[in-house]
């Protein structure tokens, strides 16, 4: 599995689109949170890490997906995936192996997010920030780009085209994510409905990591997802080989 | 087969994992100063709440940015609370939304509840405009309703962020206590009695419901005897003229029957305007009868007169302009502004109380088992001045001195609480044990759990008469033109500490320690900082990449 996975790290950083896409990212993010009056810290005016983790988490959605949807939609389309589905290892540990290259990835974003921290804790009025905060903050960060990464995983099982995959990647990142908070907020829900439907979205939950707080039914349920997309692309890719 | 056995057992673990976490759900608050965490007094009053109960955040629509920061926290502590009880529903209603008529009707109801909205200024796409926002949450269960007001009044020296920080500090206390009163069957009685007792119940009945879910009843001592069965809490007057007998019988074993008592005592009874009019005035103090029952009680108001350096303003003429008198605001230490002490029994508030022309409290030790507790203070450089006191303005022409404020803190508002002996005991007339049995009463010489509150101010809970008769909410201050919210929310806590102790005091003793972004310090080094944020990342990005080019090169160059 070792093996497995250093050459999927390998794939992701062969080409430039992989440090462009987390390149980007951090542009992106960058404009979003010191740039643009609107969005940014200036107007926000606290020296807290929330902001960023939030701008963070809706730009995973779409940087997950570019770098990790061809997993599996690629072996289909360069016909590979017979080639892998005989190598001596059982599915379960090439949809591991692929699942950490994938988190390789968000590790990468969080290490570069570091010295942007360390800017916001320069410019607080009191010369510091919440260290705690930001711990649980990070964790969060992994968490929900775990769920990320395992869905774009299971999503890439089901299609050859890396282009379908990405779109339906996207568009159930979407409503797992930010989506059902959407749904919750229509009118036409009892509160009890709205409370129900919006605590199904990561969004949710991922509002209480990235202000540092660490609920077990938040971490269990962002697992319950992780765990449940993987083994759908394990049940998935059994039921292709056969 | 084994690769997805695994994952079945892992997923098991996790269904299983996840539905226990259900049942007990710990939480892991990592922040500094727990800020997301809800305190115990604040799980046990909504753990009480046993029927529906509805809270509408009315901070809705255009929200400006300065606000979002508190809006997130507000949502976050609306669905802890609705976790943790499931009889408390949140809804969301944005005032400016729906036809005009809607709107028209609403923002009635609301003006009739004295909720009034804000304006602030928002850029949308580069335009300038005005957001008009009602910071306020609604809590309600089918029969009544409380509207908590998100935000406190912002203090000159204070930024917009800082106010608001400052305010959500304050959010559990107030949220608590208007869920705690909606939780109550009834609504508790005041009897207010002494002196201008008429304007104070006015004063508080007009607050409704923001200074503890009471009606205020002004009453004389027979009427007082009478209800002793069905008042919660009585505040006792001593403002211009002295208490009658009846009226201290009444307090008295209104104490001895354990019901929590509230005195407001002004020892000089002077204003800015009887100063103006003389020029120079020779203030007395008064000699209350009922300072003798005081003084049994164990407190003894003092006759000095305090002047601090932290005190609110009076305008002043400082000179003529086109035959115009040019006035100022120039500070003025008869008006002390003066703070909750750090004994722990009231809750910590940044918000100053005004007080005016008032005098220490001297605790008297005396019975075991009685407690005397210092509430309210004043600053460190305070500075005692003896009766007779002669009260002008021409000493304002003259910058104060700290060293002649040396004389430190003084109490101005102390609680004494525990053993209790009658003041009445072996002095009751005739007359007053006819009283006594008119209203059915037994005499009550004795008491281990008397809790009162002595305050060295009558008019720091006055309301302000306006020039056409209507009144200012209590702590506006006639002269600067301020609401000092500070009053109200003293005023708030002592009755609270009065009637149900410390349980919700508790809940404001939680520090927020969210520090604000210094964009000066950002502008000095932004190249820096711009580099840092955006230029490190793409350098990492550049290096990474060229790294495994080379070591890609490298290797292939070294196996040909």
């Amino acid at each position: 599995m070792r093996a497995l996975l250093i050459k999927e790290i390998k794939d992701i950083f062969n080409n430039w689109t992989a440090m462009t896409i987390v390149v980007a990212f951090f542009v992106i993010s960058g404009l979003f949170l010191w740039v643009f009056p609107d969005t940014s810290y200036f107007s926000f005016g606290y020296a807290t890490s929330e902001l960023f983790f939030t701008v963070a988490y809706y730009l995973m959605l779409f940087v997950i997906p570019v770098l990790t949807v061809s997993f599996f939609s690629g072996e289909y389309r360069y016909g590979t995936f017979e080639t892998l589905s005989m190598i001596p290892q059982s599915w379960g540990s090439i949809v591991t192996a692929k699942f950490l290259a994938g988190m390789f990835v968000v590790l990468l974003i969080i290490l570069i997010s570091i010295p942007s921290m360390s800017v916001i804790g320069d410019i607080a009025l009191s010369g510091d920030m919440d260290r705690g905060q930001i711990i649980g903050s990070y964790f969060g960060l992994l968490l929900i780009g775990a769920c990320f990464v395992a869905l774009s995983v299971a999503t890439s099982t089901f299609f050859e085209n890396s282009s379908v995959a990405f779109l339906i990647a996207i568009v159930i990142g979407f409503v797992c994510y930010g989506g059902l908070g959407f749904i919750a907020n229509m009118r036409i829900w009892s509160p009890d409905m709205k409370y129900a439907i919006e605590s199904m979205g990561w969004e949710y939950h991922g509002d209480y990591l990235s202000r540092g707080v660490l609920p077990l039914r938040t971490i269990m349920y962002l697992l319950l997802w992780i765990t449940g997309l993987l083994t759908l692309a394990i049940w998935n890719l059994k039921r292709r080989n056969f | 087969m084994g690769g997805m056995m695994k994952y079945l057992g892992i997923l098991a673990l996790v269904i299983l994992g996840y539905l226990l976490s259900i049942v007990y759900n710990p939480q892991w608050d990592l922040t500094q100063d727990k800020r997301y965490t809800i305190s115990a007094a604040a799980k046990e009053i909504v753990a009480e709440v046993d029927r529906e109960m509805m809270i509408t955040v009315l901070l809705e629509g255009n929200v400006p940015p300065s606000f979002r920061n508190y809006r997130s926290f507000i949502d976050y502590y609306l669905n802890e609370l609705r976790r943790a009880n499931d009889n408390i529903n949140i809804v969301y209603k944005d005032p400016t939304e729906g036809s005009p008529e809607e709107i028209a009707q609403f923002k009635r109801y609301l003006q009739s509840y004295g909720v009034a909205p804000i304006s602030r200024r928002v850029t949308n796409e580069d335009e300038l405009s005005q957001s008009v926002i009602y910071p306020y949450i609604s809590v309600h269960t089918e029969d009544r309703v409380i509207f908590v007001n998100l935000l406190d009044s912002k203090r000159p020296e204070q930024t917009e962020e800082e106010a608001i920080l400052s305010s959500q500090v304050q959010l559990e206390n107030k949220l608590m206590r208007a869920v705690r009163d909606l939780s109550e069957e009834r609504t508790g009685l005041v009897a207010v009695i002494g002196g201008q007792n008429q304007l104070l119940a006015q004063g508080l009945n007009d607050l409704r419901g923001s200074v503890g879910n009471y009606f205020y009843f002004p009453m004389n001592g027979r009427q007082l005897m009478g209800q002793m069965d069905t008042v919660d809490m009585v505040i006792s007057l001593l403002d211009r003229s002295d208490l009658p007998r009846e009226s201290m019988l009444a307090i008295d074993q209104a104490i001895m029957s354990d019901i929590p008592v509230a005195w407001l005592i002004n020892k000089y009874n002077v204003s800015v305007d009887s100063i103006a009019r003389y020029g120079e005035y020779i203030a007395l103090p008064m000699e209350y009868v009922a300072e003798d029952m005081l003084f049994k009680y164990g407190v003894r108001l003092s006759t000095e007169m305090l002047m601090s350096m932290s005190c609110a303003p009076i305008p002043q003429v400082v000179g003529q302009e086109g035959g115009q008198a040019q006035t100022m605001l120039i500070p003025y230490p008869y008006h002390p502004l003066v703070q909750i002490s750090d004994e722990g029994v009231l809750p910590q508030s940044s918000d100053p109380v005004l007080m005016k022309y008032t005098t220490p409290i001297e605790s008297i030790d005396g019975l075991e088992g009685r407690e005397n507790t210092a509430l309210i203070e004043t600053s460190d450089y305070t500075h005692l001045q003896p009766s007779p006191v002669s009260l002008g303005f021409d000493f304002l022409r003259v910058e104060p001195d700290p060293a002649d404020y040396g004389d430190g803190p003084q109490v101005v508002a102390t609680a004494v609480t525990g053993l209790q002996r009658s003041y009445f005991a072996n002095r009751l007339s005739g007359s007053d044990r006819e009283m006594m049995q008119s209203a059915g009463k037994q005499y009550i010489s004795e008491t281990s759990q008397s809790r009162q509150v002595m305050m060295a101010d009558a008019d720091f809970a006055m309301p302000a008469i306006g020039a056409d008769g209507s009144l200012f909410p209590i702590g506006y201050n006639y002269w600067d033109r301020q609401l000092y919210d500070g009053n109200q929310k003293a005023l708030a806590a002592i009755l609270e500490y009065l009637v149900n102790g410390t349980q919700l005091n508790d809940l404001s003793e939680k520090e927020i320690s969210i520090s604000l972004i210094d964009p000066i310090a950002f502008e000095k080094r932004s190249t820096w900082y711009y580099f840092i944020l955006i230029g490190l990342p793409v350098l990492i990005g550049l290096l990474l990449t060229l790294l495994v080019k080379v070591l890609r090169k490298y290797r292939y160059a070294s196996r040909t």
